[in-house]
């Protein structure tokens, strides 16, 4: 009996070690998983793009690339090990220690991005004869406009004494409407009355309608303009809408900032005050797939918000949005 | 009772306790109710540490910026506590930055760690209901409160803002607040 419970008390110790390596193991597998680097790539129109996805920010960050004639190399700063998908005919790929290559057919040139949440680096593989999009810029390619009137409704923006923002912008885009009628085939306006409207509305609107550029209006509580641009918005999880949400916005970001530019002129030729350009990740900007500016007018402590004012504002835009039209 | 028996009882033990440490192991979930690390303290230890006091950090909306200024409180080194007194702190306004930007009677309902390193803020509907400010005064608002968790917590990878226990979807009508704040840091700048 005594011989019999040793051998048992023998059998359960040696499968709880057996246990405990297999827990062990696992839990290291567990932790390696963190280094696999997902890999995605796709053939579009004339480029090929390529995604690599890290659960690491120091490994998409600090990663390193290189292209020469055909081959584009990526040099990561940690071990990794591949999670590839389908990879087209005309890409072929190859691994060494922690760098990784990538031979393209009729290679051109790239592009990178560096996107976060998470984190991934983007390369868009330009192939020989691509053309990109043509961009005209002239008066007669800005076929339609789009005007918001921040806030609304209940939300009422900035209250300063007897005004209210909602009002003003509201106030301002129908005057603005009135006064540009004649350059645009088409103008929208998120809004046309004082009802509340939530930015996943107003975004819905944007994307329906599919103008060519989108002015947003909202008040400070400062002395100055401030001209908004928009930079991806980084999701806490990123679907497919949302990454080409994301390079939609990119596609613009110069032709934005060139339309604040003029905007920003036209307001200090006629205020003669101070301009503030700043990038932010402001929702209705990053979803616009436009041209796109929030235009911010100086607080009502600064500036007399009467039929006059808003008159020299329109006007103002007015000018801007011709300057743009003329570059 | 037969050998056989015996075995199977044995095996059926075995296994549910490997099911509980498995279990524990893997849905470990932290407990800031635990009170305070017991802690050796060194003869070069600074000086806070020796008077059971800890320093603060806060980060408070200045125009385009944030203020950081550190206050020192007694017998709190509870990481969840620590937090919950930075916020306060910035939300109750006991400084003398004037900030202009945090909500009057702003508090704070309730915090919670989730098990993946996001950490929700509930506030109270004044909080939502006192907001008046412009693009840059809800950012760096955001902002502040980001940073304030951060500086005194480590481990919050992610911070999330809840309104009475509800998600909402934007403090002042410029930012969406359905996403954790971190996505909206790290990239703006001037051009």
């Amino acid at each position: 009996m005594n011989s019999s419970f040793c051998y048992n008390v023998t059998i359960m110790f040696r499968f709880l070690v057996f246990l405990f390596t297999i827990l062990f193991i696992s839990s290291n597998t567990g932790a390696q998983e963190s280094d696999d680097i997902a890999l995605r790539v796709s053939e579009r129109d004339g480029f090929v793009r390529i995604v690599f996805e890290s659960q690491r920010d120091s490994q998409i960050a600090r990663s390193k690339i290189f292209a020469s004639h055909t081959l584009v190399k990526v040099d990561f700063p940690e071990s990794f090990s591949l999670k590839e998908h389908s990879i087209p005919s005309s890409v072929s790929l190859s691994i060494k220690e922690r760098s990784l290559y990538l031979r393209i057919k009729n290679l051109d040139k790239i592009k990178e991005f560096k996107l976060a949440s998470p984190p991934r680096l983007v390369i868009d593989a330009f192939l020989k004869g691509y053309k990109p999009p043509e961009i005209t810029v002239g008066k007669k390619s800005l076929r339609s406009i789009m005007l918001d009137a921040g806030h609304g409704g209940h939300d009422s923006g900035i209250r300063v004494r007897k005004h209210k923002e909602s009002a003003i912008t509201l106030s301002l885009t129908k005057s603005l409407a009135s006064s540009i009628k004649s350059s645009f085939k088409k103008i929208y306006l998120t809004r046309e009355d004082s009802n509340t409207m939530s930015l996943k509305e107003r975004i819905s609107v944007i994307q329906s309608s599919g103008p060519d550029i989108f002015l947003s209006f909202h008040l400070s509580n400062a002395n100055y303009f401030a001209l908004y641009t928009g930079i991806p918005f980084s999701e806490y999880s990123l679907n497919d809408r949302d990454y080409n949400t994301a390079f939609s916005l990119l596609k613009h970001k110069d032709k934005s900032k060139a339309l604040a530019r003029s905007m920003g002129t036209a307001f200090r030729s006629v205020f003669n005050t101070e301009i503030l350009y700043r990038e932010m990740p402001l929702p209705l900007l990053s979803y616009a797939n436009a041209p796109s500016v929030l235009i911010e007018l100086p607080g009502a402590d600064f500036l007399a918000y009467d039929g006059k004012t808003l008159s020299m504002i329109a006007n103002a835009v007015s000018v801007g949005l011709s300057n743009y039209g003329k570059r | 009772m037969g050998r056989g028996k015996f075995l199977l009882l044995s095996f059926l033990l075995i296994i549910t306790g490997a099911i509980v440490v498995a279990g524990y192991y893997f849905l470990k979930i932290e407990d800031f109710n635990t009170e305070g690390v017991h802690r050796v303290i060194g003869r070069n230890e600074p000086r806070s540490v020796i008077e059971d006091s800890v320093s603060l950090k806060i980060f408070y909306p200045a125009g385009l910026s944030l203020q950081m200024s550190e206050i020192e409180i007694k017998g709190v080194f509870n990481p969840l506590k620590k937090v919950e007194a930075s916020l306060k702190a910035l939300f109750e306004q006991e400084h003398t930055i004037d900030t202009g930007v945090i909500p009057e009677k702003s508090s704070i309902e309730g915090l919670y760690m989730g098990i993946d390193g996001v950490f929700y803020i509930d506030l109270s509907r004044s909080f939502l209901n006192n907001f008046s400010g412009d693009i840059m005064d809800e950012y760096m608002l955001l902002k502040s409160i980001f940073e304030t968790v951060r500086a005194n917590n480590e481990e919050v990878k992610e911070v999330k803002l809840l309104i009475e226990g509800e998600e909402i979807e934007t403090l002042g009508g410029h930012f969406f607040l359905k996403y954790p704040l971190k996505s909206l840091f790290g990239e703006e700048a001037e051009f």
